[in-house]
């Protein structure tokens, strides 16, 4: 049966834009079991690199990717846990 | 619009082999389709090309993920007839996560908040909590 399993930051391949590139980064999980494939990616950051107008000064600076979607979903995931905690231990018989 | 030159007439694909097998013909074709679904790991398959307007392009980065399975197998019978088959399934879910902006003045990165997903979320876990605080109510009731 065939296995891989790779889970890290991926650099790819520069995307060119008029007066700069930009080089993107991302956080990957595949796995491969015998038949099956798995993959989950998602961005984390773009490297990019400009031309200062005329000059030929670079200017390279990174942008962060905050995934607001799926953070917010964790945070109502974790308000609905402590909740439904202190339900469960209210239900608790008292001693 | 289907055009009954491409589709290969019914019940057949554009390959002349017939629909039922015309996803995967072998095993050779399934480990290829495989290795073909690994490539969506790849960095660029999130970051889309840029949409140039003027001095300004837009890029923009979505989460993908992707599973796929299949199976097959085969054998032979006591005269010696064989037979084999198998299947396969998968699916893919894409969301938009950001779009960024690059302009020559500066960089805006715009997150793209889904918020019927959030609002979906949300209540399912308010109903559930409102449900299990009146089972709590009626069991301390019951004590």
């Amino acid at each position: 049966m065939q296995r891989y399993f790779a889970a890290g930051v991926r650099k790819g391949n520069a995307i060119e834009f008029p007066g700069g590139a930009a080089t993107p980064r991302t956080f990957a999980i595949a796995v491969r079991l015998g038949a099956a494939v798995w993959v989950w990616n998602t961005p984390i950051a773009l490297d990019i690199v400009r031309n200062e107008g005329a000059s030929t000064a670079v200017q390279a600076e990174t942008v962060r990717i905050f995934d607001v979607t799926r953070w917010a979903l964790w945070g109502v995931g974790f308000v609905a846990l402590i909740a439904g905690a202190g339900l469960a231990s209210r239900a608790q018989p008292k001693e | 619009m289907q055009d009954e030159s491409t589709n290969g007439g019914e019940g057949t694909m554009p390959n002349g082999r017939p629909l039922w097998m015309g996803m995967i013909g072998s095993a050779q074709e399934a480990n290829a389709l495989l290795e073909r679904s690994l490539e969506a790991a790849s960095p660029n398959a999130i970051f889309q090309e840029p949409v140039i307007m003027g001095d300004t392009a837009v890029i923009t980065c979505n989460e993908l993920s992707v599973g796929v399975g299949v199976g097959y197998g085969g054998g032979s019978d006591e005269e010696g007839q064989g037979g084999g088959g198998g299947g396969g399934g998968g699916g893919s879910m894409g969301r938009p996560v950001a779009v960024i902006t690059i302009r020559p003045d500066g960089v805006k990165v715009e997150p793209i908040v889904d918020l019927t997903k959030l609002g979906i979320a949300a209540l399912s876990a308010l109903i559930a909590l409102i449900m299990a605080r009146g089972q709590v109510k009626r069991t301390l009731a019951g004590r």
